[in-house]
């Protein structure tokens, strides 16, 4: 271990604070051991290192003097016709004249101008079992919501930021507009991005919730850990658990506990894994398969299939035999009804099905 | 350094005095990378920082008047950047920040003795992740004395803590360093050991296969 006090001889020479008594001793500490001499030389060397982003500084200074122009003829000053030897009492007036115009346009606004903010118009959509549906929200932003999905949108977006609150899932290719973040309010967590496409998974029934980014990156935070932010970069997904039961295990937790002290016991889990390609060659990813209206699927339970195929063509689906439930398939569907694809997977696995009105029975 | 101290403060009173525009453009073109990199330690997003910084030299145009007894022009930037910053953060508290598109900075390497070069970068990337790691306060006073070149008293007043703060601050960081700086030239010492245990275990596990194989 290195020495205290030369590390803290260390911190007033690299921040040029030291005294000549320090500095004799900082070289002492040099002499007297080869190590120390090394590792001075790589904080020294760490500590030149030149990391300055360069800045478009015209650019940005060309903004800037856009903005004080358009501030100044707001004011309306007449810039021009100022005498061309600017005495310091005309100065004077002309400040003040601008900030009494200042004033006065600012009260203009809170009076005259209702607020925005809490005239919000929400609109609702909801898509039944087998039905998706496509929407253009006002800023641009298209959004494909999945079956038995719902989703809460202003008719317009007018404050600082763009909310919308979804139940199901939906795929998301948001209008790049870094001033008004869009932000995705789930049960479960939040999703906040500036401009970017993806898919929210948030079904209320399943055990997950799933955030996958195709392009740009989306920030996450759960409902029960507001402190941690997760950064999805493209082509990442996101799996929270959304229940403190564990329903793959097969297993359901019979004890009742009140519902804050199930948080506190289970915070919510999560993991960060790639997508899954359903095969190499095709490039879209299961994720987001069912907006090209394809129900992709690989290497998935039984139970996990039949949730989804009940959303996708509208049935509801029994097991009869509780071991079929552990079955695992891989298929992918895009045009078949529901018997074809059941038919489909009848060739690999041996069950059976029987269609009664909208429920469907599988033995 | 000292010589830029006075340089701004002369354009800073051009500016206040004069309404001198040349010489707010050249305060614009001396501080605006530090003040974005400072703002990008607060809102971690580069866009975020540049609109900050602009709003805040857009107001001091607009208030030029009432600025000509700042002392420090550079620090009263500093602070005022750093209150916008704040007041964003808290805006978004309850939601979060994003990075949109990340660029890959392009990496030269020294064509004189490009393992030596690769190996800094690596461990000078461990050290800026290092750094990274560390509370919000420490990692700012760390940035602003090695990349602004501050002293511990400009830093003081920036972040309105006591010079004492500042170095016990730095201090921290620095040692944070030393601890990545150790690893990586003694890696022996500590993967080592872990690596002949293994070894052994390894061996020993072999020659008791071949002994009951045997029997």
């Amino acid at each position: 271990m290195v020495s205290e006090r030369f590390l803290e001889l260390i911190t007033k020479d690299l921040s040029g604070e030291i005294s000549p008594a320090e500095l004799a001793e900082l070289k002492r500490f040099l002499i007297q051991d080869e190590s120390y001499t090394k590792i001075y030389n790589s904080y020294k060397a760490y500590w030149k290192k030149d990391n300055v982003t360069i800045a478009d500084d015209t650019l940005a200074f060309q903004k800037i003097k856009d903005r004080i122009n358009k501030l100044e003829a707001a004011d309306q000053l007449p810039s021009e016709d100022r005498p061309a030897k600017n005495t310091f009492f005309m100065y004077w007036r002309q400040i003040a004249a601008g900030l009494i115009l200042l004033v006065c346009a600012s009260l203009a606004k809170t009076f005259f101008v209702p607020a925005p903010d809490t005239a919000i118009v929400w609109q609702q959509k909801r898509t039944p079992k087998g039905v998706k549906l496509a929407i253009t929200l006002s800023d641009g932003t298209k959004v494909f919501l999945n079956s038995k999905s719902q989703i809460k949108f202003p008719t317009a977006f007018n404050g600082k930021v763009r909310e919308v609150f979804l139940t199901g899932e939906a795929y998301f290719d948001v209008h790049k507009d870094h001033r008004h973040p869009f932000i995705i309010h789930t049960a479960n967590m939040n999703v906040k991005v500036l401009g970017t496409a993806f898919d929210v998974k948030a079904y209320p029934e399943d055990a997950i919730s799933e955030t996958t980014l195709i392009r740009g990156s989306v920030e996450v935070t759960m409902a029960d850990r507001p402190a941690d932010r997760i950064i999805l970069k493209p082509n990442e997904k996101l799996v929270i658990n959304n229940t403190s039961f564990n329903p793959l295990s097969g297993t359901v937790s019979k004890i009742n506990l009140p519902k804050d002290k199930l948080h506190n016991i289970n915070a919510t889990q999560f993991t960060l894994t790639s997508l899954t390609f359903y095969n190499k060659k095709d490039t879209s990813s299961i994720e987001t398969s069912w907006v090209e209206n394809k129900l992709v699927f690989k290497n998935k339970l039984f139970t996990e299939l039949a949730t989804q195929m009940e959303r996708w063509y509208g049935y509801n689906i029994q097991f009869k035999k509780e071991q079929l439930k552990q079955l695992r398939f891989t298929a992918s569907f895009e045009k078949e009804t529901v018997s074809e694809a059941l038919d489909a997977l009848r060739l690999t696995e041996d069950f059976r099905y029987k269609i009664v009105g909208a429920t469907i029975y599988i033995y | 350094m000292k010589v830029e101290r006075d340089k701004i403060y002369d354009l800073w009173n051009r500016v206040c005095t004069t309404s001198d525009d040349k010489a707010f453009e050249a305060l614009f073109y001396l501080l605006n990378n530090k003040l974005i990199r400072f703002c990008v330690l607060y809102v971690h997003q580069r866009e975020i920082a540049e609109e900050i910084v602009s709003d805040a030299f857009v107001k001091c145009w607009i208030n030029r008047a009432s600025l000509a007894e700042v002392q420090n022009p550079s620090s009263y930037l500093f602070v005022a950047v750093k209150n916008l910053s704040l007041n964003y953060v808290k805006k978004f508290s309850s939601i979060h920040l994003v990075e949109l598109d990340h660029t890959d900075n392009v990496q030269l390497i020294n064509v004189n003795d490009p393992q030596k070069e690769l190996e800094n970068k690596e461990l000078y990337f461990k050290m800026d992740q290092a750094i990274d790691s560390l509370p919000r306060q420490c990692r700012i006073v760390f940035r602003l004395i090695k990349e602004d070149e501050m002293k511990y008293k400009e830093v003081a007043e920036i972040l309105n803590i006591s010079p004492r703060t500042v170095q016990t601050q730095l201090f921290r960081a620095v040692k944070k360093l030393g601890v990545v700086l150790l690893d990586y030239q003694n890696p022996d010492l500590q993967n080592g050991f872990n690596q002949r245990n293994i070894l052994s275990a390894i061996i020993i596990i072999w020659a008791l296969q071949i002994f009951f194989s045997g029997l």
